[in-house]
């Protein structure tokens, strides 16, 4: 006879991929955030809003959201545990950054600058990482 | 005007409630993050160590690959989390301000009802649908699109004000 035994609650493995996170998260989402305000493009498509009169005036330019450099500077990111990375600004510039992304009210009505968040571009990129991770690692040239 | 005991503790908790909701509202002025995260058990491996893993179970390596890749092309156990935290998103932040608008409204004493939309809800979501904690239990736990729950930042659930998702007794006349 026989005998046929159904399994619930197998437990399979869990991956930690806090590496390819950390890679990520400073090689990929960070720089795109940073490529992406240098080419003044916002992360969800489109452009960033010009700088008012005034402000091109002060700064002598218009390229949005760059003056010193030091939002440029404050991005970065620490790991959180086993499997989780946080990536944010540091300093002042973090209340900065999220009343500009929030929206700022002017006479033309609501300007946002989305600057940060996950591009299409850098979700590509991270995925594309990760494939080529799997592929090297299933290669055969890391078998131990 | 004399106050009575019960006109000054309704005062003071009218008080509390502003200044949580105050607190609220000022962390989340404050807060621009993204949340990577993905499943993790105590007893973890690495991609490699996994790879490792299933070799040594007699798998061979393009088959391992096949596996890998399908899981990450459809999210499945091994990068669902992962790919979940990847999507181009920068709403979840913002989404956040409707919780806080609806503590501000209700206040912290009162219980909140976690309510998912019930259309391709994660595990996670699914399980806290319909329980019922106070605003400060739910921050512990995680609110919705604060990256505690596999969906992440693009958790559609709302905390809504118990009361007012009681659900009556439908009464049928004839």
């Amino acid at each position: 006879m026989i005998k046929v035994e159904i399994r619930n609650k197998i437990n399979f493995p869990d991956i930690r991929l806090q590496e390819e996170l950390e890679v990520i998260a400073d090689k990929i989402i960070i720089q795109d955030i940073i490529n992406g305000i240098k080419a003044r493009k916002a992360v969800v498509g489109g452009r960033l809003p010009k700088n008012e009169p005034a402000t091109i005036l002060r700064k002598g330019h218009d390229n949005p959201l760059e003056e010193t450099g030091t939002l440029l500077n404050s991005f970065k990111s620490r790991a959180q545990g086993k499997n989780k990375v946080v990536i944010s600004i540091m300093g002042d510039r973090a209340k900065i950054g999220k009343y500009l992304q929030d929206g700022i009210d002017t006479k033309k009505g609501l300007k946002q600058y989305i600057f940060f968040g996950i591009s299409k571009d850098a979700f590509r990129r991270s995925m594309d990482y990760v494939r080529k991770k799997v592929k090297e690692y299933t290669s055969g040239a890391n078998k131990r | 005007m004399a106050l009575t005991k019960d006109s000054t503790s309704e005062y003071y908790s009218r008080q509390l409630d502003s200044e949580a909701a105050k607190a609220s509202i000022e962390k989340e002025l404050t807060t621009l993050e993204i949340i990577l995260s993905a499943r993790v058990g105590r007893t973890a491996l690495t991609l490699q160590e996994y790879i490792q893993m299933r070799l040594a179970q007699g798998a061979t390596l393009a088959v391992i690959r096949k596996d890998l890749l399908a899981d990450l092309e459809t999210g499945g156990r091994i990068f669902g989390e992962f790919k979940n935290a990847l999507r181009p998103t920068f709403a979840g932040s913002t989404s956040r301000f409707r919780d806080v608008g609806m503590l501000a409204e209700t206040g912290i004493s009162a219980k909140f009802r976690w309510v998912a939309i019930l259309v391709n809800t994660c595990p996670d979501c699914l399980d806290r649908h319909n329980k019922v904690k106070k605003w400060a239990e739910w921050e512990e736990e995680g609110l919705p699109r604060a990256g505690a729950t596999v969906c992440g930042q693009n958790c559609k659930c709302v905390l809504i004000s118990a009361e007012a998702t009681e659900i009556q007794p439908v009464w049928r006349n004839k």
